[in-house]
């Protein structure tokens, strides 16, 4: 026999007709708040090619990227069998550069992702706590943001070794600190809120406050600020690697390429032009989206 | 006011001593080499290992630390000095003073003999591609704040963000085919020595161009939307209402109160400006502070990396806290804490 405890079974509420939109409606919502500025409209859409560019690399480029083409030495000018001209190696410009855009739009956003997650961490642990752990945390952002960027990435790179992990590594140490400092000072002024101080009633653990609660509403900053600091690490993977300290060859490195074609300018400069070409218009393309997100946060 | 200056000049102390420590920490990993580069491929490992000893490369990193401060506050004579080692390692300054930033392996002299002039050439570069930058951002970012939206705005925002997402090491490639290779106008390198063709200020054009087209954008940014800001505020509604000539408006009421954003901002752009020029030099191969630093660095000077990242340290803390009093100074509101 079985005794009816009479305790209500719980039926799971059957799920409320959400307004909330899925990924693909949301992408597009997105979207058609981008619409609005032309500004981020035309960066995302450079950032978008490139990135298409990226994906199908394998299927776009014309050519393998490190196969040498020695009779292609002999006159290494844009032809119609290479139409950018091939490089001191005999390499095809064209395909090292579609195969160079997947090296940097893998290392530099991996690189400020690593540097957001740590950066809002010190960030969000020092605005909540203050105190001592503020203290601390502010004394070594001042230490490290003391340093010139280029100068902290030379002396990391040269004591690890020149490998996208440690390039990944040097992004984040410098980068995490000025994004810790940011969003520092969001939660400053978001912890006396009202649902902060709700959620504390309720019982909440501080990290559940810290990340459910406090980081969403930080994200409008974070987002134009990442959009930024992208374009800025893609810079600074191109100087390292035309310093000679990015990338270890053959692997297709932008900055690299301009480094060896700056030895043959006087000869060849298209090996130099065209790269140069590609990392300034991906760099642009993050500034103007980032421009246009801003307008667009001010408007509203 | 004193109070707060002492304080933080404390800080900026701290904080090069802690970046010290942490720039040896970071290159000191392998001393043992040292010893190697300093006699070259071909001496013996007796060889090298009885300088290695004569140096105390051997001791742990702490105590090196230790010396290399003592060597620089003057107190300990740096042990490179030793006059049986030969007479290479010779500093006429005399062994122990203050400021003996040790010896370079890479230069073979002492660090003092070293990056003066070269620092003296950097904040040239840097000092007229600066009293460049600052005029032409302020005129242009007042220009497109005036306005925000206008065509003048979008056309002064879009060369500011164009101009300032190509790297110098691009642009560098792009002037150099066009003005050196293409027109033969200018030379393509600056080694600051008159030559038969070139003179100096012929040398310094491209560099200079290369460093005001990165920074300038950023500035220009920065001035547009603080200037934008003010044209907002209710006062210079006020000062346009009660009949003001156009002109007035900007200079004396809109424009001084825009300044005291974009003040900061360029004295951090200082700070900024140290890896375009470590770049800029390279390029051009221009005997600067930059060019000294990435040479020493891929070399392990450890004693040039050091002296090297203690001015670029001290210009970065400096400015910065000449910038916060000039803001305290040009703006009453914020108040010495």
């Amino acid at each position: 026999m079985t005794i009816d405890t009479g305790s209500p079974r719980i039926h799971p509420a059957p799920a409320p007709k959400s307004d909330e939109p899925g990924f693909i409606g949301r992408f597009f919502g997105f979207l058609r708040y981008l619409s609005a500025s032309p500004t981020a409209m035309i960066g995302s859409f450079i950032i978008l090619f490139w990135v298409l560019v990226a994906i199908f690399a394998p299927w776009l480029a014309p050519y393998d990227p490190n196969a040498i083409d020695y009779v292609a030495l002999a006159n290494p000018r844009p032809s119609d069998a290479y139409v950018l001209g091939t490089d001191h190696l005999g390499r095809d410009i064209l395909s090292r550069l579609i195969w160079g855009a997947r090296t940097v739009l893998i290392v530099a956003p991996l690189g400020i992702l690593s540097a957001l997650i740590v950066g809002s961490t010190m960030g969000m642990v020092a605005g909540y706590y203050g105190g001592w752990i503020d203290e601390v945390l502010s004394r070594f952002s001042d230490l490290v943001l003391a340093f010139p960027v280029l100068i902290l990435y030379v002396l990391l790179i040269t004591t690890l070794g020149a490998s996208a992990i440690n390039i990944i590594l040097a992004v984040t140490i410098s980068s995490s600190p000025a994004i810790g400092r940011l969003v520092r000072g969001q939660v400053l002024e978001l912890r006396t809120r009202d649902y902060v101080a709700a959620a504390k009633l309720r019982g909440e653990s501080a990290a559940y406050i810290m990340l459910v609660e406090i980081l969403p509403n930080t994200r409008g900053p974070i987002i134009i600020d990442a959009c930024l600091r992208i374009g800025w690490t893609i810079i600074m993977i191109g100087v390292l690697g035309f310093l000679g300290l990015g990338l270890p060859p053959p692997t297709p490195d932008w900055g690299g390429m301009v480094k060896d074609a700056a030895k043959v300018i006087f000869s060849y400069p298209h090996m130099a032009i065209f790269p140069s070409i590609a990392i300034s218009s991906l760099v642009v393309g993050f500034n103007l989206l980032a421009d246009g997100l801003r307008e667009l946060a001010d408007r509203d | 006011m004193i109070v707060f200056v002492v304080r933080r000049l404390t800080l900026m102390a701290l904080t090069m001593l802690l970046a010290s420590m942490v720039v040896f920490v970071i290159c000191e990993s392998t001393p043992g080499s040292v010893a190697r580069k300093l006699l070259g491929p071909f001496a013996t490992v007796e060889q090298v290992d009885l300088l290695a000893e004569r140096l105390h490369l051997n001791d742990p990193t702490p105590v090196r630390y230790a010396r290399w401060l003592g060597v620089l506050i003057g107190v300990v004579s740096d042990p490179a000095a030793d006059a049986s080692l030969g007479e290479t390692y010779q500093d006429s300054r005399g062994n122990r003073y203050f400021g003996n930033l040790g010896y370079s392996t890479l230069y073979k002299e002492p660090v003092n003999d070293v990056i003066w002039e070269r620092i003296g050439n950097s904040g040239l570069l840097a000092g007229i591609a600066f009293l460049i930058v600052i005029p032409l951002s302020l005129t242009l970012g007042v220009l497109s704040g005036i306005k925000p939206g206008s065509i003048r705005d979008r056309v002064i925002s879009l060369i500011s963000i164009v101009t300032s997402s190509i790297p110098e090491f691009a642009s560098a490639v792009i002037l150099i085919a066009i003005f050196v290779v293409l027109l033969q106008w200018l030379p393509g390198t600056a080694p600051l020595e008159t030559t038969n063709r070139w003179t100096i200020a012929d040398q310094l054009i491209l560099p200079v161009t290369v460093l005001v087209m990165y920074d300038f954008g950023y500035v220009t940014r920065i001035m547009r939307g603080s200037m934008a800001e003010v044209m907002a505020q209710p006062f210079v509604r006020t000062a346009i209402l009660k009949g003001l000539p156009y002109r007035q408006v900007i200079l004396r009421h809109a424009m001084r109160n825009a300044m005291i954003a974009p003040f900061t901002v360029i004295l951090l752009q200082i700070h900024w400006l140290i890896t375009g020029v470590v770049v800029t030099e390279v390029i051009f191969a221009y005997p600067g502070f930059g060019r000294m630093l990435m040479d020493a660095a891929l070399f392990g000077d450890i004693a040039i990396i050091e002296a090297a990242t203690l001015v670029a340290v001290t210009i970065a803390v400096g400015t910065q806290f000449i910038g916060d009093i000039g803001y305290m100074l040009l703006n009453p509101r914020v108040r010495f804490k």
